[in-house]
């Protein structure tokens, strides 16, 4: 691989242990997949930071990285960890309180911004053609579909290698020639009824090669992030060409073949009918909701008046809590669990549910395998409406 | 006591070079170092008598979660990790564990894998770019 005088500096371990396990790091990764240079990147984004996920190996990992010198080149945040921050919630569990404050305290320290969230678009909205390193599959996926922003999918360890050094390795996805929409997919219009979420493990699972969505543009923004989000759980997605949304020159086509999704493929990824006995806990907020999202919620609640049965646990950014502390406690005084800075896929559960009802694909698809709770996929007005609407 | 080295013509590539002798353990599988290998015996989960430390590790490939690299490194940290790997597929996340845990990584091909004798005690040598197989006896 070509390194410039900086790069081999860095390389070389002439700034510290950490700059230069982190070279390596991007240097060996990138020759293993053929890059032939590293290039610069605008934001790094880390996941692998929850202390339930990555245990007391990755807090090792994380503070030698701080002690050996490691603080942030470019723009960074951090994804969410195993704590709600805001002590409200009755249902994450805060076990892990300590340890993963000390995760925490090593990543503010070494100048990543504590944003504690998967969607950190909201916090930066990336532009097209700019190149990130960004770990978080859900947010990967959305950068380079909705915004054209250029990213591969980074393990933890990877993105903090790019935040410490201001690079990442040029392969993949940051070549625009590798982001070609092959698979067209076309949505049964009876289908379009049905939940996003289901819709995205199925593609997930089913499409291999980079698809291209026909027929799509009409979701929601939060209809389309659940979508991508659940495409990257069950398949290793990291772009979709979305039609109409993804920005232009940031892709190319070479359509191959053309898929049309029908009503009798989703219901394996539906998940079993929820029976009278079953108790239910409705969740929403993976990825985390953006604030138009949580408006949304919000008149839902109204609507319907109140949790009256089961749980309903939304996940948000902490930072939700001061900006929109009118629907926060609103949606609190009616009943509703309110986890800021994490969510149930990288916690732990303190309550039990038979069933978790969401209308996340990617929730769906780690609560079933991470927590082993049955699980079923609704749209989100339904999730909201069976837990109140009594 | 004797310490003569046989060659071979297998080969290996490296992909995080180093120095790599030792017994071959082959589990002809896909694994995930995180939830399949314990990091605190570097033995695995499902059958505890299997285990990783010191041995040169030849599998096919590995898989799963994100999480892998830091199990990789925790094995470092506690003096289980193999003396080094062999696989016959790289994926980013492998190589990323490897180089955090300073455990050499090679490539070979399927047929060359399946000529390695598990059990035996091979070397990895430096020849021309590659490296070569010895058998020592």
């Amino acid at each position: 691989m070509y390194l410039t005088r900086e790069q081999e500096r860095l390389l070389r371990g002439d700034y510290g242990w950490a700059i230069a396990k982190a070279m390596e790091l991007l240097v060996r990764v990138g020759d293993a997949v053929g890059a032939s240079e590293l290039v610069e990147v605008k934001h790094a984004h880390i996941s692998g930071v929850s202390y339930s996920n990555i245990g007391k190996h990755g807090l090792d990992l994380i503070i030698d990285f701080y002690k050996g010198g490691g603080r942030a080149r470019v723009y960074t945040t951090i994804n969410p960890g195993c704590i709600d921050y805001s002590g409200f919630s009755r249902i994450i569990d805060n076990r892990y309180y300590m340890e993963q404050r000390a995760i925490d305290n090593a990543l503010v320290n070494m100048g990543f911004k504590p944003v504690f969230t998967c969607i950190p678009y909201y916090y930066r909205p990336p532009l097209p053609g700019e190149h990130l390193a960004w770990g978080e599959s859900s947010a990967v996926i959305y950068a380079n579909s909705i915004y054209g922003a250029y990213t591969n999918r980074e393990g933890g360890p990877i993105a903090l290698a790019s935040s410490i050094t201001g690079y990442t390795y040029k392969a993949g996805l940051h070549i625009l020639d590798n982001r070609v929409g092959r698979i067209r997919v076309r949505l049964d219009p009876m289908v379009e009824k049905y939940p996003v979420g289901a819709i995205g493990l199925w593609i997930g699972e089913n499409i291999r090669e980079i698809p291209v969505l026909t027929g799509f543009k009409n979701m929601g923004f939060g209809d389309l992030k659940v979508l991508l989000a659940s495409m990257a759980a069950s398949g290793s997605h990291a772009i979709a060409i979305i039609e109409g949304v993804t920005p232009r020159k940031t892709f190319s086509l070479e359509i191959r073949d053309e898929v049309f999704i029908e009503r009798g493929d989703l219901e394996d990824y539906i998940g079993p009918d929820v029976s009278s006995r079953d108790s239910v806990l409705g969740y929403i907020g993976c990825p985390h909701l953006h604030p138009f999202e949580l408006l949304r919620v919000k008149n839902l609640v109204v609507k319907y008046g109140g949790v009256k049965r089961g749980g309903l646990l939304i996940t948000i950014p902490p930072e939700y809590l001061a900006k929109f502390h009118d629907i926060v406690f609103y949606l609190k005084s009616r009943g509703v669990d309110i986890a800021t800075g994490t969510c149930p896929v990288v916690s732990v559960f303190k309550q039990r549910y038979d069933v978790v009802l969401t209308n996340s694909g990617k929730a769906a698809f780690y609560l079933r395998r991470i927590h082993g709770l049955k699980t079923r996929i609704s749209p989100l007005e339904e999730v909201v409406k069976y837990v109140c609407g009594h | 006591m004797l310490n003569t080295s046989v060659a071979t013509d297998l080969k290996a590539r490296p992909v995080v070079p180093g120095s790599c002798s030792g017994e071959v353990l082959v589990l002809n599988r896909y694994l995930s170092f995180f939830g399949e290998v314990d990091p605190e015996t570097g033995c695995l989960r499902e059958n505890e008598l299997i285990c990783i430390s010191g041995k040169i590790l030849v599998f096919k490939g590995s898989r799963g979660s994100t999480v892998g690299p830091y199990v990789m490194y925790a094995l470092k940290k506690s003096n289980k990790a193999p003396s080094c790997i062999i696989v016959e597929e790289v994926e980013p996340l492998l190589v990323a564990g490897c180089v955090l845990a300073d455990i050499p990584l090679f490539t070979m091909s399927r047929d060359d894998i399946s000529r390695l004798q598990p059990g035996l005690v091979i070397e990895l040598k430096e020849c021309g770019g590659l490296y070569c197989v010895e058998y020592r006896v």
